[in-house]
């Protein structure tokens, strides 16, 4: 290290030997003096704070003039002995102002080696550049405010309020300072300066680097772990005195929702069958961990309804419910709900990692239980993939192995709520889901909390008054405290209309509301109230939905007497006929005539005792059956030409007679005359109407031939006559003859049309006759029909015909190209036999391959088969 | 062709069965080449359909037999895509517009005046215009029937309208007027007797007449379902019985049963029971109107005189008003509670006579 050192320096060492030496009794003084102070100052921070000397050579000069102490006398010297060199120096580098500034700090890094060394050079340091321009002051200041930011970093106020002893130090410090000499002993002391620009000051990154070598870090680092743990004491300390008020303030501020949620699952509010019901369900699943015996399991051994489904309206304490249920079974909750992403593959993610893995680290290893919240607003495609899932169908991602998907089934419960049990969304889910729809709470019940929460918040309430918030709100337990919170109690009575909540409900609840009179204390209310509470009721719109679960409910509800219930109905189609001239003509102004409807059968209807809605699926399930009924209709509509009414009326009551001969199960060639007559017929009956018998697995795994578009489910009606249906032998003989009919048509429009191609030379009016004859009786096949068809008819139109039967390459069963040789054209006849020798000749055949085996392969020809 | 329904229909205007003098009539009205718009109407099952081919083919000869089934796009102002089948020849074309429901006006306008519009390129085609051939008129709307009105007058050179419906009563009389109506009876029981007779013999087939008439009866002057019937009694038994069973079609069973229903108790109960009966019949797609009808047929039964003048006009008010509205079920289940509590009281004032 000393090598590095700059000559002039070691010059200057050799010189001044004497001198150092003294300077070195002093700092090792003021060491002394330091660790007696309990002071804790490090060596590298004091070299800086040395060097800021510089900053302030005039004030230090000044202040040795003054004295005339034993240590000043050491001191003067020394220092008005360098004070021309360092003039000296300064002469000679005037030019080079930016390489000493350099050096300087070559001379800094170097000296941080060792304190001796650098007591040592101090004043060397000091004297050179002591009247040096700002810079110097600047980059020192820079280095400072860069250590400084340690300890501010921490906390700028603790330093500050350190001890007053750091303020004022008998060595140089580390911090801005006034040097003064007390005049008594003539000790140095340097006065703390309070950096106003400290805050201000940008750390000059540049400079850091250079003045962070290594040394330089390891002596930082001493520094920070000291300055850390007196920031931690510190921090501690301001900790003991903050910290309560802050967490009391948090207290107040607590949503009283959340600090009198029930805690555990006596205290829940809501309905105790429902809660047994979710209990009980969730019990189910020990069976999964717990060798119990439970009947309600399936195979293996898991509940059959795997996932829980709450439905209420808001505010009922569902998700209460559910995390209370979970924990009191000893599950570890984990919840979805609507502020997570829910997009299928989110979901999925999720679903795998909580009802598959469990926490291993954690101190309590409980088994997850997923709660999926407000699970009406997922998407469609979500609440699938949980199906899905559940049902075990769901394959993992990437691997396609079937094998491992065993491991995919859903081993752990999953309770889903929502508020809208009927979401469109959730249709699927409603069928496998095991529902529990949670009823409001009782009123007396609800303000029973209410009046307990109050009396813990020290308000003063009545009960009544409690009693009526309750109702207000529609037994809204969330509301309720809500209100109760932010209302203070006060004037609970006056501002009720604050608790008040979207008045907007449910259908089964705008339902009952028309179908149930209304009672309050005073017995029934009269009827001018009435007629307004259902008009109330019914303005929110779906007028449409409304009226339907009216007329799907009524008859469950209302009294025996015929002649109100037929007035109803008028009023029914009253509502029909208006709401088809609003639908279909746009004739709005007449629509609020529609209330009036619902005010009328409350009247009549409604009845005081508490009943029993339902929804009104069956709307929706005939819609269905009638769409799909139609699109069978259409199919033999285009297949056959005939009319959708004379389909429905007249043809399809009797295809299911006709359909079905007395046939013998024998093989075809046993049949007799008339028995093959009668499949000849049904043959040629199914293909006018386009139907085929299409081979389908029954639910015992058997296999059945379904008609197809199955036209019998027309015709027949249910309970009405006992009909003959054909058994599965006599389909399956079916079936070939129809397949066998469907190649001899296709050959015949060949052989017609080849015919026709070849007759060019003389062609007849008959000849055309008979053509259309053949022509016509293959219309109904599809592809053949459009060839023939879109021959035109009258004579001078057949030439074009026979130029575009050059053209047209003719296309077998089977899709092969048939050529067709001209002078093999020749020798055809009319007869259908010809034309069997025509196909057979032009390469059409059919191999027999069954088994792989060579011992049955043999080959078919066509003509075998027709 | 097989079914005998399709097997043994008469091909021109001179081998009609029955109405044989209209026929003529017809015949002398094409032969003199020109002819109005035609509106055919009868109860189903006449032979309206029968008699409007024969017309036809009478016009172009034996053309009009190579039928073409085509589907055909339309797209609605609010841009639906509606579809229908059309059968048609070089000459004719035919189509249901009620088959697209509410929308069938786009079908009327496109179709008739793509087709009106375009002339015979043909000259030396027999005759200088084509025929359109509207079936189920009676069930279009008021908008495509008014949409019909003046493309009937505005293209009648280059074509020729044959509306075919069951009854005039809903068909616009601006269109009746602009039509030469041409009723086609129903057969009358013995003329369906012939044709069922004519038809055995044809078969090779021995008909008991006494079988041949009840089949007339029960088919309701029907012949399209009397041929059907026959048949299926065909299939059923041959050598046929004199009282051998009859198959009667289910709905109408079906319909029947529901009605002896209405009759038997009068309570929402059995209200409820019957509104899922009469959901059965909807989707069926058994039109409505053969439901009032069929519930009336069956419920009059068991009214005296007095009754029956009531409950048949309720039961007309009833029909009319469903054909104002769209749901159907309403309009069926209105008039069976309405029939429910006349019927309640008019047995309860029977009761009261004879205590």
């Amino acid at each position: 290290m000393n090598s590095e050192f700059p000559d002039p320096n070691e010059e200057f060492d050799l010189v001044h030997e004497e001198e150092y030496e003294i300077l070195k009794e002093i700092e090792e003084f003021e060491k002394k003096k330091d660790t007696e102070s309990g002071k804790i100052e490090n060596s590298q921070e004091e070299q800086k704070r040395d060097k800021l000397n510089i900053s302030r050579p005039n004030v230090y000069e000044e202040l040795n003039a003054f004295t005339s102490n034993k240590y000043n006398k050491l001191c003067i010297p020394s220092t008005s002995k360098v004070i021309p060199s360092t003039n000296n120096d300064n002469c000679d580098t005037d030019v080079t102002k930016k390489r000493h500034y350099d050096e300087l700090f070559g001379d800094i890094s170097d000296m941080l080696d060792t304190n001796d060394l650098a007591d040592i050079q101090e004043p060397k340091d000091k004297k050179p550049r002591w009247d040096e321009p700002q810079e110097i002051i600047k980059a020192v200041l820079d280095a400072r405010e860069k250590f400084n930011e340690y300890s501010r970093g921490v906390s700028v106020n603790s330093k500050y309020i350190k001890d007053k002893r750091e303020s004022i130090s008998l060595r140089v410090p580390h911090w801005n300072f006034v040097a003064l000499t007390r005049p008594r002993d003539a000790q140095r002391i340097y006065l703390r300066v309070k950096n106003d620009e400290q805050s201000k000051i940008k750390t000059n990154t540049h400079s850091i680097s250079n003045l962070l070598s290594v040394p330089y870090s390891q002596l930082k680092t001493e520094a920070e772990e000291i300055l850390i743990t007196i920031v931690q004491n510190v921090k501690r300390a301001s900790c003991e005195t903050s910290h309560l008020p802050v967490t009391k303030t948090l207290e107040d501020d607590e949503l009283w929702v959340d600090k009198y949620r029930p805690r555990s699952y006596i205290e829940l509010l809501s309905d105790e069958s429902v809660n047994r019901q979710l209990l009980h369900w969730i019990k189910l699943w020990d069976k999964t961990f717990a060798e119990k015996p439970f009947q309600e399991l399936d195979s293996k051994g898991f509940p059959i309804q795997r996932i829980a489904l709450l439905s209420g309206p808001p505010g009922l304490g569902k998700t209460t419910l559910a995390h209370l249920v979970a924990k009191h079974a000893g599950y570890n909750v984990v919840e979805i709900n609507a502020s997570d992403e829910r997009s299928p593959d989110a979901f999925r993610q999720v679903l795998l990692a909580s009802t598959q893995m469990k926490a291993v680290i954690g101190n309590d290893p409980r088994p997850n239980c997923l709660v999926l919240d407000e699970i009406d607003g997922a998407p469609t495609a979500s609440i699938d993939l949980l199906l899905k899932f559940v049902q075990g169908k769901l394959i993992p991602k990437g691997k396609k192995d079937k094998t491992k998907t065993d491991k995919h089934v859903c081993h752990r419960p999953v309770i889903c709520i929502c508020n809208e049990l009927y979401t469109p969304s959730l249709r699927a889910l409603r069928v496998t889901a095991f529902i529990i729809s949670v009823p409001e709470v009782s009123a007396t019940k609800l303000a029973d909390r209410l009046m307990e929460v109050s009396r813990k918040e020290k308000l003063k309430v009545n009960s009544d008054a409690l009693l009526r918030l309750v109702e207000i709100s529609g037994c809204d337990i969330r509301s309720c405290i809500g209100a109760l919170q932010y209302m203070g109690g006060v004037n609970l009575g006056d501002n009720l209309s604050f608790a008040l909540k979207d008045s907007r409900k449910g259908l089964f609840d705008s339902w009952k509301q028309i179908l149930k009179i209304p009672v309050n204390r005073n017995g029934i209310l009269p009827l001018s109230e009435r007629v307004q509470l259902v008009l109330r009721t019914v303005q929110n719109g779906e007028s449409e939905k409304l009226a339907q679960g009216i007329f799907h409910n009524y008859p469950e509800i209302c009294s025996d007497k015929m002649n109100y219930v037929a007035l109803c109905l008028k009023w029914f189609q009253f509502f029909d006929e208006i709401l088809f001239l609003v639908g279909s003509l746009q004739t709005w102004s007449v629509m609020p005539y529609l209330n009036y409807a619902f005010v009328f059968w409350h009247l009549y209807f409604a009845k005081a005792r508490n009943i029993k809605l339902s929804y009104p699926s069956i709307v929706y399930e005939m819609n269905q059956k009638h769409a799909k009924n139609i699109g069978i209709l259409t199919t033999v509509q285009r297949n056959s030409g005939h009319n959708k009414i004379i389909l429905t009326v007249d043809i399809a009551p009797f295809l299911p007679d006709l359909l079905s001969p007395q046939l013998r199960t024998v093989s075809g060639h046993l049949h007799s005359d008339k028995e093959k007559n009668d499949i000849n017929r049904l043959v040629n009956v199914l293909i006018d109407f386009g139907l085929t018998f299409i081979q389908e697995k029954n639910f015992d795994e058997r296999y059945d031939y379904k008609l197809d578009p199955n036209i019998f489910e027309i015709g027949i009606f249910p309970d009405c006559k006992y009909r003959r249906t054909l058994i599965y032998a006599v389909k399956q003989i079916i079936v070939q003859e129809l397949e066998a009919e469907r190649l001899r048509r296709v050959e015949n429009a060949i052989k017609s049309m080849t015919k026709s191609a070849q007759n060019k030379k003389s062609i007849t009016s008959e000849s055309i006759t008979n053509h259309n004859v053949t022509t016509n009786s293959a219309t109904s096949d599809a592809k053949i029909c459009n060839n023939a068809t879109s021959k035109p008819n009258a004579l001078e139109q057949s030439k074009k015909l026979q130029m575009e039967t050059k053209d047209i390459k003719y296309k077998d069963f089977f899709g092969r190209t048939i050529t067709v040789n001209q002078g093999e054209q020749k020798k055809l006849d009319k007869e259908s036999i010809k034309s069997r020798n025509f196909l057979t000749k032009n390469s059409v055949w059919y191999k027999y391959k069954e088994g792989f085996s060579n011992a049955v392969r043999r080959n078919v020809k066509m003509k075998d088969l027709l | 062709m097989s079914l005998w329904v399709d097997k043994y229909r008469p091909t021109s205007l001179g081998k009609l069965d029955y109405h044989k003098e209209q026929a003529e009539y017809l015949k002398n009205m094409i032969q003199k080449g020109d002819f109005p718009h035609l509106l055919v109407y009868g109860p189903s099952g006449a032979g309206k359909k029968t008699r409007i081919m024969c017309i036809i083919r009478e016009l172009y000869g034996c053309g009009i037999d190579r039928l073409r089934m085509e589907t055909m796009t339309f797209e609605t102002p609010s841009k639906k895509k509606l579809e229908i089948t059309t059968i048609s020849s070089n000459y004719h074309i035919e189509v249901n517009p009620s088959d697209v429901g509410i929308h069938d006006r786009v079908v009327v306008m496109d179709l008739v005046k793509t087709t009106a519009q375009t002339h015979q390129i043909d000259p030396s085609g027999q005759k200088e215009f084509k025929v359109v051939l509207l079936t189920n008129v009676d069930q279009l709307t008021k908008d495509a029937q008014h949409a019909l009105r003046r493309t009937m007058e505005k293209y009648v050179a280059t074509c020729r309208l044959i509306l075919c419906a069951n009854s005039t009563s809903r068909v616009l009389p601006a269109i009746r007027s602009r039509c030469l109506g041409i009723r086609v009876p129903a057969p009358s029981i013995s003329d369906i007797k012939n044709i069922l007779h004519l038809i055995c013999k044809r078969e090779g087939l021995t008909l008991p007449d006494e079988l041949a008439k009840r089949l007339a009866e029960t088919s309701g002057r029907n012949l399209r379902r009397a041929i059907l019937m026959l048949e299926a009694c065909k299939v059923e038994q041959y050598p046929f019985t004199a009282n051998q069973n009859i198959t009667e079609p289910d709905w109408q069973v079906y319909i029947r049963n529901t009605a002896s229903m209405m009759v038997s108790e009068q309570s929402p109960k059995k209200l409820l029971a019957i509104r899922s009966r009469l959901y059965e019949l909807l989707t069926h797609a058994i039109p409505c109107d053969l439901i009032f009808k069929g519930l009336l047929q069956e419920c009059i039964k068991n009214c005296d005189l007095q009754l029956k003048i009531e409950i048949a006009t309720v039961a007309a008010e009833y029909e009319h008003r469903m054909h104002k509205g769209s749901k159907s079920i309403f309009h069926l289940e209105a008039f069976v509670a309405r029939f429910m509590a006349i019927y309640k009281k008019f047995i309860d004032s029977s009761l009261e006579g004879f205590v």
